[in-house]
């Protein structure tokens, strides 16, 4: 029987998740492990391809067909204490567990809801799934969250999705996604396509929906200045692999990372000109045969020939700070520099 | 206000449906329907000049056949032919088309003229139900099975029913309708012997009473087995082709992974989630099929003896009996016009982002 620590609700543990494809297997996320707490907003990011999404589409058991998940645990503490291991669920009992305990609001708002439905058939269908038949409760739940993402209650829980713009089904689904009032929301870009006042908008209800129902929230997110707004801790997220992770303020202002580093130096600020931004040379690894080593290495600065041979392990360097990274030193000192000139990097 | 709560309890799913079926038919109007009687005027006007430009007239074949057979003079024939019909060949077209137009406005399509004295609309109601009969029940079959097969192949894609089936519709989609009923003749009638052809051929066996009697029935089903067969062989491997990508392409939304990730049942994804959206384009092909339901079958029925409305036209075409080959002529074009018109009701019931016209709640 596995156990848990008593404030943890979803522990990843050691998860290889990996692509049958042409080429051969894909190794989409390779043993990633984080915990996550109750109240906790965990934000994974990384370049397009690092694995987030495939992440989080194995947490809730619902990778395509092509996709397995090759070893590790999941774990989650139900509210009745009960630690179960998701990878050992049936199909019926996933069914129960998506949505009523981990809800996924998905990176497309504008194709996440079927055009042919009107919202109000895709809550009661929900709600039915789950065994909540009285449709009037869940009408008047629905209505209620509604209303406090500011939509207008009414006109859209009666309309079909096109009716709505982009902000409101993207608040439609961050909606919906806590119907159930589940432990765990799952955000896959939340904020990708709508327009800056929108994002605010979203960002600021997601807020007050957090606070007001205490869940935990995996934040998926190549927007760092979001990622730094939301989250208490942050993972990078590097070829599929947990490079750092650790506090927001120490990722963002003492980062030990080359990787995370990097995506830090290019992140504009409203104070520098677009001459100082410094991204990242070369594009993500090739998963099928990745670089020996670290699998950053090929595009590191600071990659020494110990880099090109050995795997850096992930080792706590500060409190609660992970990081595998052989030059964590220099990287760490750059970055104290990079705080310093630019005063608050992570209010970006 | 205060008392929308309890309509919505009571909004069960089928007044749903009809609500939305009410709100569908506002689209369509007084407009849609004068397109489409000027669409049926000029197929009208169009064959009615088209069919008198074809070689010979109704008094010149009839007048050959007494030639043929009773050896006379070609001038005595035709004079004997000229005074069987009710027909005038030597009257300007545009005579017989404004008559033809005076009658048909008072819903009198003619007499046949090979027939004298027969009512063309007679005629057609009594061939109509038979080729309506046999061509729908095909169609229908056919539909439904493109409809469930597509979707468990697509559902199971790569697997062997997606191979096996694939390859098999494939091949009855590269064949036309003709061929397979030869093909049904020759093999399983005339190598193999499994069909009885003498009786098979017909639409029911002529020395029972025709009646609502179970022999009566038997024999009409009987009949129809190898010409709806043949409407099934011929279409159904088009469906399930256009069923099977349309599903797949369905299947790889987001909003069927949303599905799945609320918890919803496996079926109810099937059925509202991807069913329902993988079939908007079949409608509009369904809708198109219905109207070509009395049009397709000419020569099926031909071969199969099938005395249809095809048949039917046939035999109009070899005597050239101009106001029969009319009146089906404009049978078939009211089919198409009013089939292209229920497509548009339906797509708009099944998917709300086309619906016209109707003001939204």
């Amino acid at each position: 029987m596995d156990t848990l620590p008593k404030d943890v609700v979803l522990s990843v543990q050691d998860i290889s998740i990996s692509y049958l494809a042409h080429r051969g297997r894909t190794q989409a996320v390779n043993r990633v492990s984080f915990d996550l707490r109750k109240g906790e907003t965990l934000a994974l990011i990384g370049e397009s391809g690092c694995g987030k999404s495939t992440l989080s589409l194995g947490i809730i058991r619902l990778l395509p067909k092509t996709g397995q998940i090759d070893q590790g645990k999941i774990l989650y503490a139900s509210r009745g204490g009960e630690v179960i291991n998701l990878l050992d669920l049936n199909n019926r009992q996933l069914r129960d567990f998506r949505w009523a305990e981990c809800a996924m609001v998905f990176q497309a708002a504008l194709n996440s809801l079927n055009p042919v439905i009107r919202v109000r058939d895709m809550v009661y269908d929900t709600a039915r799934a789950h065994g909540r038949t009285d449709r009037e409760a869940t009408r008047k739940r629905m209505l209620e969250l509604f209303r406090r993402v500011r939509l207008d209650p009414d006109r859209v829980f009666n309309a079909y999705p096109h009716e709505l713009s982009g902000g409101m089904r993207q608040r439609v689904l961050l909606a919906m996604g806590v119907l159930l009032d589940p432990q765990v929301v799952i955000l896959d870009e939340p904020t990708t396509a709508v327009d800056i006042l929108t994002q605010r908008t979203i960002l600021e209800v997601l807020k007050e929906l957090r606070e007001s129902m205490g869940f935990s929230i995996v934040f998926i997110s190549h927007d760092l200045s979001i990622a730094a707004e939301m989250a208490d801790t942050v993972a990078t997220m590097y070829a599929g692999e947990i490079v750092e992770i650790g506090p927001v303020n120490e990722v963002f202002y003492r980062a030990r990372h080359a990787y995370t580093f990097g995506l830090l130096e290019a992140v504009p600020t409203l104070s520098s000109g677009a001459q100082d931004l410094i991204s990242i040379p070369g594009s993500p690894p090739d998963l099928i045969e990745p670089p020996t080593g670290c699998k950053f290495h090929p595009r590191c600065p600071l990659a020494t020939p110990r880099c090109a041979r050995e795997v850096p392990p992930l080792v706590e360097e500060a409190p609660g700070h992970k990081v595998a990274c052989f030059e964590s030193a220099q990287v760490l000192a750059q970055s104290q520099r990079l705080a310093e000139s630019q005063h608050s990097p992570a209010g970006l | 206000m205060e008392a929308r709560p309890d309509i919505q309890v009571v909004d069960s799913q089928s007044a749903a449906l009809w609500k939305t079926l009410r709100r569908a038919l506002t689209g369509f109007t007084a407009r849609t329907l004068l397109q489409g009687a000027i669409t049926i005027w000029a197929v009208m006007t169009f064959t009615f000049i088209l069919i008198r430009q074809m070689p010979s007239n109704p008094v010149q074949i009839e007048a050959e056949r007494i030639v043929r057979e009773e050896q006379l003079s070609y001038d005595e024939a035709y004079s004997r032919a000229a005074a069987l019909f009710d027909f005038n060949p030597d009257q300007p077209i545009i005579e017989q088309y404004v008559e033809y137009l005076g009658r048909l406005v008072r819903l009198d399509l003619g007499q046949s003229i090979t027939s004298a004295g027969t009512p063309v609309l007679d005629q057609i109601l009594q061939y109509l139900p038979w080729t309506v009969f046999s061509v729908g029940l095909g169609l229908l079959i056919s539909f439904t099975i493109g409809i469930f097969v597509g979707m468990a192949m697509a559902y199971w894609r790569g697997g062997i029913l997606d191979n096996v089936v694939t390859a098999i519709a494939s091949i009855l989609f590269g064949i036309p309708n003709y061929i397979i009923a030869l093909l049904i003749i020759l093999i399983l009638g005339v190598q193999l012997g499994l069909i009885d052809i003498a009786n098979a051929l017909g639409r029911v066996d002529p020395t029972l009473e025709p009646g609502f009697t179970p022999e009566y029935i038997l024999s009409i089903l009987q009949h129809a087995l190898l010409p709806v067969f043949t409407y099934v062989a011929a279409t159904v491997g088009g469906w399930i082709l256009t069923m099977k990508s349309s599903t797949i392409a369905t299947l790889g939304e987001e909003y069927v992974t949303a599905a799945h990730a609320r918890g919803l049942s496996q079926w109810r994804v099937l059925t509202a989630y991807v069913g329902r959206n993988a079939m908007l384009p079949l409608v509009t092909r369904l809708a198109i099929s219905i109207g070509f339901v009395v049009g397709g079958s000419v020569i099926i029925e031909d071969i199969y003896r099938y005395r249809g409305l095809g048949k039917f036209l046939v035999t109009a075409i070899v005597a050239r009996d101009y106001t029969s080959m009319q009146g089906v002529f404009l049978v078939i074009a009211i089919s198409v016009v009013f089939a292209n018109i229920l497509a548009d009701v339906l797509y708009g019931a099944l998917d709300p982002r086309v619906r016209v016209g109707g003001k939204e709640r």
